[in-house]
């Protein structure tokens, strides 16, 4: 670990950080809960009305088109809600051999890494999204124009960026190895969040109680 | 159009690799061979297929071994619409586009899977088709969207199979019919009064064996490729519309083009308008035979009363095209139906 | 060059990158060093074209419909039913663990849904009645896992989708190795019980018996609307998914009244994140495949063996079972099944091999895979569960993986075993 002395300095310029971050942080983690609830609930919705729709002689046309493009929707904003929440799916059997400091590094590393390649990929996604706009391409039973839905990947993917730097930057300002901003890559609190009811409750506070008793002690 | 392989199906990506490895270890008295990526939506043994391997054969002889065809199969690179993608962003130089997903980007394109625009006679589809009038109709369309049109590549007539033969309007009334997800497709059906139920293609077996949907469209070598035969009652042959596609090639790379590969691509082309006409027509006759051997499926040919029903009843999705493509769309349905309607009365 | 990539892969992986990762990196790093001139946007393409495929709505779908019966009393209906009718026999206790996992993973058609809902209540009344916490895990791991081969199975549904193989008869074909496996695990638990000197448990009234399985007729309709509905015509494989959140929701919050508007948020919201992480893998997994499909890396790795073992059903069978398993021990089964399912095709073609008997092997493989150290994605599921360590979880495994491959083996020598159930419906 780190001297004290210099670690009361990188806390004291965390503190600073935070306070901006976290207005951006509870919004954007309440848009992203919203759109993955109600993508999932509408995918349901969608293909269970098409079935009887069918049946009784009107296929809904679009039914398909709209479930689909729901799946890219979830995916995309789940990727920074996914970082977050820190429950992408990673091997952690050789991090769990490693003592605490070299933990640390480990996550440090990974987050910084991680954060370059999807600020790279929302990029090429913005890109990609640009050329879908000149071409004009449109769904095929809606008409909308795909670019507009398409343009979640940047977004998600600048968004899981973001979130892979918090969590690098956690791991500087704050003692301890971070998964995500909010979770510290402790057994327990990893476990939580894998059951299944997952990241309900908005723990910003829990976290910020959790996080100064560590400063203290 | 509306075949379209969207599940890998057959498909492997193993096809070309042959022949180039070999010429490259000479040693050089000519310059680098180059590659052209040729990209197909169909897998191999199709008629796309077919095409791309007389293509490489001939551009490849004459070339003298300075240009490498490269074939991927469906499956390889992606489904149809990212192969177009590919070709405007020049990562490949050449695909086969069919209107079925390219009307989403190019809507003039929507005229070939709109009804009872050509001629029963492909001969004179040949004609019309091939003709530089029509191609250049298409040259500012493609253009627009960074691509060259190369061919209007027909593959064989749309065939409808169902659970009865379809000869009437009121034989498609409650018919639950698989179309893919396009507005003029789906207008069409419902115009001769059908339920039109998109499906996924690889789910179409399936939903025709489970009585899901009671029929679905297709040209006859997709119907005995899927195996769709063995799980229909009967085939009807109303001559509605052709399966067609496109060959595409990025512009810039066709306008970049030394002169002499340029001339190799469009003589080669020229070429195989007629290789493909008579391919594709031996094509189908073959899978004809084929499936009506291994089964006992109905074969029903529309008479011409019968058809001029069906061209009636279809006449009013023509505004469904016209309302996405415009006055170019209705100079080029207007020039594509001139031209059927004086070479079909010239024969007569 | 390949070999690089695939040891840069596997660093990233060991360092605990989040699995995308590696993915994305060897993606790209084959295209840009190979393809120069090829633009990075196309990774993205292939990213979102892998997931928007229809078949796949199918996922999100079955987890939802498993998030409501746990949030729900599907699930504790089913246990209680089974646990009355087996729990007295030799072995009871593991073989209700089995038969439960089994009938919970043919109403809700996910694995780690079934460990969540079966292990969690399970897990406490073995060891209270003297099984060890090792066996007790692996047997909720393994168990778990018939749930890919009972319809309805998200396995199968891919496989089905990228093979073109009809889904239906998938389903179906799963069916006869889902219960030999079921079998196999139930003889185990009996000698297990049996070496343990485990006393019986007390045999339920049958007052108590008629009770229990009132009160399971309706969670047990899962299964017959699934296949009912399928074989009628009334919806297609991938809508079954839906149609079993319909009836869940009817059930939960009409019938039972165990589930409320108020749930319904949370419920989604966990689908929605489960969904997420693994449809990024997906996503990532597509552009993988994609570039080394471009670059024909698979004729050239897997090309000569292919071919050499043309000559033989038995060989190629063989072939896609150790290839299936090796990559399900790595990464999720649905990445595995995208990527190397068009690799095999023209040789399953060409050998004359039913389709449907390869996709009953590729899932089973893929069951196999996944609850196999090193990275088997069951087993990191039941860490997070069972709050143990991974050592512990995977130390009863061995004899249950033996007890699969020992299935995979009848399945090639005796393909019937799959295709009987198929046959029969035509
Ligand atoms: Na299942
Ligand atoms: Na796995």
């Amino acid at each position: 670990m780190a001297e004290p002395s210099e670690e009361k300095q990188a806390a004291g310029i965390g503190n600073i950080l935070k306070i901006p971050l976290r207005w951006l942080d509870t919004g954007l983690n309440f848009i992203e809960k919203s759109i993955l609830i109600v993508g999932i609930l509408l995918m349901a919705g969608v293909s269970v009305l098409n079935v009887f729709a069918r049946n009784l002689g009107a296929s809904l046309s679009f039914a398909d088109e709209v479930a689909q493009l729901l799946v890219v929707v979830v995916t995309f904003v789940g990727v920074g809600y996914g970082v977050r929440n820190a429950r992408h799916i990673r091997v952690s059997a050789l991090h769990d051999l490693l003592p605490p400091l070299g933990q640390k590094i480990l996550l440090t590393i990974v987050s910084f890494v991680s954060c370059a390649l999807l600020a790279l990929l929302a990029v090429y996604a913005w890109e990609y999204v640009m050329k879908l706009q000149a071409s004009g391409r449109r769904m095929p039973s809606l008409g909308m124009p795909l670019w507009t839905v398409y343009l979640i990947a940047p977004i998600g993917l600048a968004v899981g960026a973001a979130q892979f730097l918090l969590a690098g930057v956690r791991n500087l300002i704050s003692p301890g190895a971070w998964l995500s901003w909010h979770n510290p890559d402790e057994y327990e609190d990893e476990l939580d969040e894998m059951t299944s009811e997952v990241g309900l409750k908005d723990d910003f506070a829990g976290t910020g109680t959790s996080e100064t008793e560590k400063n203290n002690g | 159009g509306e075949t379209e392989q969207e599940a890998a199906s057959t498909s492997s990506s193993s096809s070309s690799s042959s022949s180039s490895s070999s010429q490259s270890a000479e040693p050089a008295a000519k310059a680098e061979p180059v590659t052209w990526r040729f990209a197909l939506e169909e897998i191999e043994g199709s008629v796309q297929d077919a095409y791309a391997q007389e293509f490489k054969r001939q551009i490849e002889d004459m070339s003298d071994g300075q240009i490498e065809i490269e074939i991927y199969p469906y499956g390889a690179l992606g489904t149809s619409s990212q192969l177009t993608e590919l070709v405007q962003d020049g990562s490949i130089q050449l695909a086969f586009a069919s209107p079925g997903h390219l009307a989403s980007v190019i809507p003039e394109v929507g005229v070939f899977t709109l009804h009872f625009v050509l001629s029963d006679d492909n001969d004179v589809n040949k004609e019309v088709l091939s003709s530089s009038k029509v191609h250049n109709l298409f040259d500012a369309p493609y253009a627009e969207q960074n691509m060259q049109l190369l061919g209007i590549v027909p593959e064989g007539w749309m065939v409808w199979t169902g659970n009865k033969p379809l000869r009437t309007p009121e034989d498609f009334s409650e018919f639950k019919m698989r179309t893919m997800t396009s507005p003029i497709l789906t207008e069409s059906y419902k115009a001769y009064g059908a339920n039109p139920s998109p499906m996924p293609y690889s789910e179409v077996y399936s939903g025709l064996q489970l009585k899901q949907i009671d029929g679905q469209v297709n040209p006859i070598f997709a119907i005995e490729e899927m195996s769709f035969y063995e799980v229909q009652e009967a085939m009807t042959l109303a001559n509605h519309a052709q399966f067609i596609t496109t060959l595409v090639s990025n512009k810039e790379w066709y306008e970049s083009l030394p002169d002499d590969q340029r001339k190799w691509l469009d003589d080669t082309r020229a070429e195989l308008v007629d290789y493909i006409y008579q391919k594709q027509a031996e094509f189908n006759g073959e899978r004809l035979e084929k499936i009506t051997q291994n089964s006992d499926i109905e074969v029903v040919e529309l008479t011409d009363e019968q058809r001029a029903v069906f061209r009636d009843a279809s006449m009013g999705v023509r505004d469904i095209y016209l309302e996405a493509a415009g006055e170019r769309g209705q100079e080029i349905l207007d020039t594509i139906t001139s031209m059927v309607e004086e070479a079909d009365s010239g024969e007569m | 060059m390949a070999v690089v990539v695939a040891v840069v892969m596997v660093v990233l992986l060991l360092m605990g990158f989040p699995m995308m990762v590696p993915l994305l990196v060897g993606a790209m790093v084959l295209l840009f060093t190979q393809f120069p001139f090829m633009e990075g946007p196309v990774i993205i393409q292939q990213m979102i074209g892998g997931i928007s495929q229809s078949v796949l709505v199918a996922v999100p779908m079955f987890i939802l419909a498993a998030d409501i019966m746990i949030k729900g009393h599907t699930a504790d209906r089913l246990l209680d039913l089974v646990s009355k009718f087996v729990g007295h026999l030799r072995g009871g206790l593991p073989m209700t663990t089995a038969v439960s996992c089994t009938l919970f993973g043919a109403v809700s058609g996910s694995t780690q849904a079934t460990v969540v809902a079966m292990g969690q209540p399970l897990r406490p009344k073995m060891i209270e009645a003297g099984y060890s916490d090792k066996f007790t895990m692996a047997l909720i791991i393994n168990a778990s896992d018939i749930a890919l081969l009972i319809p309805p199975s998200i396995g199968m549904i891919i496989y089905g989708v990228v093979s073109g193989t009809s889904v239906g008869d998938l389903f179906i074909a799963g069916i006869g190795p889902g219960l030999l496996i079921l079998a196999l695990f139930s003889i185990y638990c009996y000698f297990k019980s049996v070496k343990l000197k485990i006393p019986l448990m007390e045999k339920a009234p049958w007052p108590e018996r008629v009770t229990a399985l009132k009160r399971a007729i309706l969670p047990m309709g899962f299964p017959v609307i699934i296949i009912g509905g399928i074989y009628s015509g009334l919806f297609s494989p991938t809508e079954a998914a839906s149609m079993s959140v319909a009836y869940a929701l009817v059930l939960e919050m009409a019938i039972f009244r165990q589930v409320s508007f108020k749930d319904l948020p949370s419920i989604a919201l966990s689908t929605g994140l489960i969904t997420a992480v693994v449809f990024i893998l997906v996503a990532a997994g597509t552009a993988f495949s994609w570039v080394i499909s471009f670059a024909k890396l698979p004729e050239l790795m897997l090309g000569g063996v292919i071919e050499n073992a043309a000559d033989s059903p038995y060989m190629i069978l063989g072939l896609i079972a150790v290839s299936y398993f090796i990559g399900c021990m790595f990464v999720d089964p649905i990445v595995v099944i995208l990527i190397l399912t068009p690799i095999f095709a023209p040789a399953v073609a060409a050998a004359g091999i039913d389709p449907v008997l390869v996709g009953t092997l590729v899932t089973l493989q893929a069951a196999i895979g996944s609850a196999t150290p090193p990275f088997g994605c069951d087993i990191f599921t039941a860490v997070a569960i069972f709050r143990r360590p991974y050592l512990d979880v995977i130390a009863g495994t061995p004899p249950f993986i033996v007890l699969l491959l020992l299935s995979t083996v009848l399945l090639i020598l005796f393909p019937q075993i799959a295709l009987f159930l198929p046959g029969l419906m035509e």
